[in-house]
């Protein structure tokens, strides 16, 4: 598969909450190819400082009209600059990078369980099984319940919707009882807290549930090439590094080592 | 497209073009082969290779600063059976030179390495890393120590049939004494520099942010000190002199040609630019033609010379 690099517009750029930011991207080539699981490298500015571009999942496409939307969170200098950016500023784009989330022909009911932030995959994901017809099951962890990532959009999507804040029951006490009131749930996805994704891993295992992570990390070329990337992926007796960027982002739960 | 000459040599090798990967930056080119033709390069110079498999430095192995970019990657390596099954059949459909970068924490570890690569078809060139510790002389890199540079640089030399270029690191007492002790061995090259020694602290952990507390510096804020050095060195090392540190534009490149640079390795402008090679390529190559030079080699050290072209 190719990986181009291009110039894209922003087409708007919307504080959304707290340090959370919404960008309506222009793409030519990458938005028709990239699949739910896969990344965009963004270089934010034309200049040496910053100097490397930032790894963004899409939180939704529109392949009519040629965007990518991303949302995000402030996090620091790339970040900061990025939620300056008005429309018609231009960035550089390179992507898709990575592999994809697994997706069985003959799913019918999946779980998709993420927090913060990382909740936008798992919208990019659930765009795409919302068309193919897949029953979506959303587990939303957040901070602030009057602001939960993507409700709109799984909403759009005619998702079973639970999410909860640190101070009521945690999201994956709510699917463990799905799962033992025995709805079938073929896969379950998750991003953006080790917690979660332990947890989910243990689910996976008793009751033989595909379950996989989009995992995150700091990475310099996006590609593969430049090492930086690395996770420790197998058992703790028999373990790789692998690359964030390229052998990921999604791996299976269970063969995540935590460093 | 002009017909300006860009073609430049190591011994009788030649480089259709200046421009290659540095080592670390580019993999063994298959990553590359996807988003442009490799054969548009000057060359390859591939990640350096080990003889047995080394998984590298836990996490953190990356951490940017302003212009520039911190690493402590700890080059893995699938090691050489690897190298043999997977990345010399894809370097061997190249047309360009290939360089094969090599790392070793013993002599004898490079030594094997060379015995099996002298066996093998398609390698044009060793890049000998010796930024690498040296774990014969408690974890010191080999180019840190006069005696232990000389013989690394002897018995490879001695060993390999293919030619040999010498990497050195600037984070030595004189990187010029290191470039004249192995011009005098007979190396076939030098590589000015590896990454300057950096490091940087977390303020809310309060400790390195690094395990190893210092990592490799590179990318666009490093430029101005290789110049420096390979100017330094130009002045008195008569081997080609591949240039590498921050070489991000063309004009970064014609400067290091002027400064006395043969070849040029771009390493961390492929990070964020995945066209900075290719870029690069064909700016050398307009800037040569309109100045009206035929051959890039008339440009080669030109800086240093009294009389203007």
């Amino acid at each position: 598969m190719s990986i181009y690099q291009e110039k894209s517009e922003v087409l708007q750029n919307i504080h959304i909450n707290s340090n959370y930011y919404l960008m309506t991207i222009s793409s030519e080539k990458i938005v028709q190819e990239i699949l739910p699981g896969q990344f965009i490298n963004i270089k934010v500015v034309n200049s040496f400082d910053p100097l490397l571009k930032r790894p963004f999942s899409p939180f939704l496409l529109n392949k009519k009209e040629n965007t990518i939307d991303i949302f995000y969170k402030v996090v620091g200098k790339g970040t900061n600059i990025m939620s300056s950016l008005k429309r018609g500023d231009i960035v550089t784009l390179a992507g898709p990078h990575g592999n994809r989330f697994t997706i069985d022909k003959d799913l019918n009911k999946v779980a998709v369980v993420g927090r913060g932030v990382g909740i936008a995959p798992l919208v990019f994901l659930s765009q795409f099984l919302h068309e193919k017809g897949v029953e979506i099951y959303a587990f939303l962890s957040v901070n602030n319940p009057q602001f939960i990532v993507g409700k709109k959009e799984f909403e759009r999507f005619g998702a079973h919707i639970y999410y909860s804040t640190s101070n009521n029951e945690l999201v994956t006490d709510r699917l463990w009882n799905l799962l033992k009131e025995d709805v079938k749930i073929d896969a379950i996805y998750t991003c953006g807290s080790r917690r979660l994704r332990r947890e989910i891993s243990k689910m996976s295992e008793e009751y033989g549930i595909l379950s996989e992570v989009s995992l995150e990390a700091v990475m310099a070329c996006g590609i593969g090439v430049c090492m930086g990337c690395t996770v420790k992926i197998g058992t703790n007796s028999h373990w790789r590094y692998k690359r964030v960027c390229v052998d990921g982002p999604i791996f299976k739960t269970g063969e995540v080592i935590d460093e | 497209m002009s017909d300006v000459d860009l073609s430049v040599y190591i011994k009788e090798i030649k480089f259709p073009n200046p421009v290659l990967p540095a080592s670390g930056t580019f993999g063994f080119g298959e990553e590359f082969s996807d988003i442009y033709d490799l054969n548009i390069l000057g060359g390859i110079v591939t990640k350096s290779l080990r003889l047995n498999y080394h998984p590298g430095n836990p996490q953190p192995r990356l951490y940017e600063v302003p212009c520039g970019l911190l690493n402590s990657i700890g080059i893995p390596s699938e090691g050489y059976e690897y190298f043999k099954d997977h990345y010399l059949p894809f370097l061997n459909k190249l047309s360009i030179p290939k360089v094969i970068s090599i790392a070793g924490n013993t002599i004898g570890e490079y030594i094997e390495l060379i015995k099996y690569l002298n066996k093998d078809t398609g390698i044009d060139i060793v890049e000998l890393n010796v930024s690498c510790p040296n774990l014969e002389e408690q974890g010191r890199t080999f180019d840190s120590d006069k005696d232990a540079l000389t013989k690394v640089v002897k018995e490879v030399l001695a060993s390999s049939k293919y030619p040999v270029i010498v990497k050195l690191s600037p984070n030595v007492d004189s990187i010029l004494a290191n470039a004249k002790l192995v011009e005098r061995l007979g190396a076939d090259g030098v590589v000015i520099a590896n990454t300057l020694l950096g490091m940087a602290i977390d303020i809310n952990k309060r400790r390195p942010v690094f395990k190893n507390i210092f990592a490799g510096l590179s990318g666009p804020c490093v430029k101005a000190q290789i110049l420096r050095l390979v100017w330094e060195v130009a002045e008195e090392v008569k081997i080609p002199i591949i240039a590498s540190g921050g070489i991000s534009t063309f004009e970064d490149a014609v400067e290091f040609l002027l400064a006395g640079a043969t070849l040029l390795q771009v390493g961390t402008a492929n990070f964020f630019n995945l066209y900075a090679m290719p870029e690069i390529i064909d700016g050398i190559r307009e800037y040569l033609d309109k100045n009206n030079v035929s051959d890039i080699k008339q440009i080669v050290g030109l800086a240093r010379k009294e009389k203007m072209l």
